[in-house]
């Protein structure tokens, strides 16, 4: 019943409904495009450890996040192998040095991961094929995409990485996110060439692969009694989140764009909220006449709140078709990772409906006060 | 008759506009958010620039040598000490000051929770008046007693009490706090330490196969003599010392970061489109007030033109109120935004800073957004015919 009405009242001016519902499309996307940025941001973070293969991790009592990860005593990954549910332990070396560019010499900073490359470190199985070449000493596998310019990257290359010389010998594509521009693959004896400083009897982090069928939380405790208080044991979701918790809440990148997420919500809002108020305000003198002939508030509220959420939907479709593109475009001119999926459309939806609805809730208040006597009064 | 046809153009614009009080104040919001949206994401885009740059600014410097192949703030990247002894002995010198820098080594453990986290270290000789911070100059002196530091107030707060008195770990040495200055983190740091060129180098010795002490200096900082052009002393040391450093201005070497930093991360592009989607929301709205405007008085924009007033004058109202809706949303909207930038500075650590020739960047953008608009809205006016309404 109140739809019709609703419909009406919107599409009575064509020209004003075209320059509305514009209006709350880009808004939108506005919000599509922030959100977008947000996730990409949260998405890197976890990017390296997203290559990797494991279920618990043993990490140090300082990890605040890979890079900054504190190391472990290197006996630790044995006497995790030997708790039961363990299928197998390997290490993990992190550090950044320096990549000197095999073309211009210029030397750049690299995220460098020393693995045992007779493990399946890498859930990417090609990957753990490749890092198999690394027995060989002096030699790694690089990760294509980068941001900057580090030369070639293929296989053949030679050049070095503090001073230690490496040659290519694979190489793939992953990406490594906001946790630096650009990472290579070397074996653990390689890693403690090219870093002679590194402590020698510690790792950085420990990875766990349980056998299938265990329950996590039993081993985890079994590995917690077994194991000194040097080390923390984690899920892979809990290192997930000490990642996403660095780079959101306190790197100001994170901080930035979700004060951004923030600001569209709330500009969005205020956008509407001032569409459907002098929307209203157009229709004070109907409104008053409603009220007169004996419709009471609720029925008021109702189209009130139709057309906000006409104005939601309506405005939701197109904004969608164009923010699809533009994450598309994203992705092509920079290497954000922004994907479009039904559980962001979705997302935006309810946002959009929800921030409509109460705009619209807010501007109706003209509308309950509207009286009508005095409107025919001043006419 | 033409000066009195200007004044009546503007006063009938205002009058326009200003005619429903509600209806104005319920327009000039919905524009003057699209301002804070576009003040937001300059300032964004600005704070990662100004952010990487921030330790430059308060370097007492005319000029800076680096190591050629440095192109950031970060990784360290030093050159040989005796670069800057060679400089020293060139005419136009008056005084050179090292900067030593150390940034992955560096790991603070603070004395509340005994955590490690990676700060950025500066050392240099405790007379040397290396800084502009004036909290800095009268307390440096107190860094020329053994294993002292002084800490960044507004480090972030992971690094434990950053007060005089307290003590940390650097690199596993003991140090006492002997004093605090204001700089603020950046986007790869989250706090500065400042220590005496003694105590950096007895924290921080050289790795093996690095080379020795003289092999490590970061920045090296020139001032230079009265009398001199500091361009001209720039480019007569680059020519006389060899290439593996370059000199640049203070400002060359921000450019060059701020540079480094547009290509490096999508930021332009990120806070780019951010910035244009709020001018579009601004083009959209101020289109239509001005349009709502032009329809609601069409009988009387018909008579003008009816009684001998041409489409310019009408174009010049609409024009002229595009203009005023300009200036009233911009005002508000610079006050929202700069209680905004104090709040995400306060969070963040970033440095938001609106100075007056940003403010007057977004100020034409505000204008070039309503004047759009307004172009768009007078084509209704320009096609009308008098005769229609009546």
């Amino acid at each position: 019943m109140t739809i019709p009405l609703a419909w009406r009242n919107i599409t009575h001016n064509k020209m004003r409904a075209a320059t509305s519902l514009t209006a709350v499309c880009v808004t939108i996307i506005l919000i599509f495009m922030q959100l977008g940025f947000y996730d990409a941001c949260i998405h890197s973070s976890v990017m390296v450890s997203d290559q990797l293969d494991f279920d618990l991790a043993l990490v140090s009592t300082n990890y605040m996040a890979l890079k900054i990860s504190g190391t472990i005593p290197r006996p630790r990954l044995q006497q995790a192998r030997a708790a039961s549910g363990v299928a197998w332990v390997a290490p993990l070396y992190l550090a950044q040095g320096s990549w000197r560019n095999p073309d211009t010499k210029v030397p750049r900073e690299i995220l460098v991961l020393g693995v045992d490359p007779r493990k399946p470190t890498f859930r990417i199985h090609p990957l753990n094929d490749k890092v198999a070449k690394l027995r060989r000493l002096d030699t790694a596998v690089t990760d294509t995409v980068v941001k900057g310019d580090y030369g070639s990257l293929m296989p053949g290359t030679t050049t070095e990485v503090e001073n230690q010389r490496i040659e290519v010998v694979d190489s793939y594509a992953h990406g490594c996110g906001f946790t630096s521009n650009a990472e290579i693959i070397v074996s653990d004896l390689t890693f403690a060439r090219i870093f002679e400083g590194f402590p020698r009897e510690n790792v950085s982090i420990g990875l766990v692969k349980l056998e299938p069928g265990q329950d996590i939380e039993n081993v985890v405790r079994a590995l917690e009694s077994r194991l000194p208080p040097d080390v923390q044991v984690w899920t892979r979701s809990r290192l997930e989140a000490q990642s996403i918790f660095y780079v959101m809440q306190i790197k100001p990148l994170g901080i930035m764009f979700r004060s951004g997420v923030a600001l569209a919500l709330v500009v969005g809002a205020v956008i509407v909220y001032q569409l459907l108020a002098t929307e209203i305000m157009r229709h004070l003198k109907q409104y008053a006449t409603l009220r007169a002939i004996g419709y009471d508030n609720a029925y008021i509220i109702r189209v009130i709140l139709t057309e906000a959420i006409l104005f939601a939907v309506c405005g939701f479709v197109p904004a969608a078709l164009l923010s699809w593109g533009l994450y598309a475009l994203t992705r092509t001119q920079t290497k954000v990772p922004m994907a479009m999926t039904f559980g962001r459309l979705f997302q935006v939806l309810i946002l959009a409906v929800v921030m409509c609805s109460l705009a619209g809730l807010l501007a109706s208040r003209k509308a309950r006060r509207a009286n009508p006597a005095d409107l025919f009064g001043s006419c | 008759m033409l000066i009195m046809r200007k004044i009546s153009c503007t006063r009938l614009a205002w009058r326009n506009l200003t005619h429903r009080k509600a209806r104005l104040v319920a327009s000039v919001t919905g524009v003057t958010f699209a301002v804070v949206i576009m003040f937001v994401e300059l300032g964004y885009l600005n704070g990662v620039y100004d952010s990487q740059t921030q330790v430059l600014k308060v370097m007492n410097a005319d000029l800076i040598m680096i190591n050629k192949q440095k192109e950031a703030l970060a990784p360290k990247m030093p050159f040989a000490k005796k670069r800057l002894v060679q400089a020293m002995a060139q005419p136009g010198v008056q005084a050179v000051y090292p900067l030593y820098m150390e940034e992955h080594r560096a790991l603070w453990k603070n004395s509340r929770d005994g955590r490690e986290y990676p700060i950025l270290v500066f050392g240099f000789e405790p007379h040397d008046p290396v800084f502009l911070i004036p909290e800095v100059s009268p307390i440096a002196v107190r860094l020329k007693e053994p294993d002292t530091a002084l800490i960044d107030s507004k480090s972030k707060d992971l690094y434990g009490v950053r007060e005089p008195g307290t003590t940390g770990e650097l690199a596993r040495r003991t140090l006492r706090i002997v004093g605090v200055f204001p700089l603020g983190p950046d986007f790869r740091s989250d706090g500065n330490l400042f220590l005496s060129d003694r105590t950096f180098f007895n924290c921080f010795p050289p790795v093996q196969g690095q080379g020795t002490d003289s092999a490590r200096v970061e920045f090296g900082l020139i001032k230079v003599a009265t009398g001199y052009e500091i361009g001209a002393v720039r480019d007569s040391l680059q020519q006389a010392l060899p290439d593996d450093v370059r000199i640049l201005t203070r400002q060359e070497l921000v450019n060059q970061i701020k540079n480094y930093w547009r290509h490096a991360q999508p930021v332009g592009y990120v806070f780019g489109m951010g910035m244009l989607i709020g001018f579009l929301i601004g083009v959209i709205i101020c289109y239509q007030i001005l349009y709502s405007g032009i329809m609601d008085r069409w009988p009387q924009y018909a008579t003008l033109k009816a009684i001998g007033y041409s489409n310019g004058f009408l174009i010049a109202v609409v024009l002229q109120e595009a203009l005023y809706l300009a200036v009233m949303s911009f005002l508000p909207g610079l006050l929202c935004s700069l209680g905004l930038y104090a709040l995400l500075e306060g969070i963040s650590g970033i440095v938001m800073r609106l100075t007056p020739d940003r403010a007057a960047l977004l100020f034409s953008f505000t204008v070039l957004m309503c004047t759009l608009s307004g172009l768009i809205a007078v084509r209704k006016l320009m096609r009308s015919d008098p005769a229609e309404v009546f």
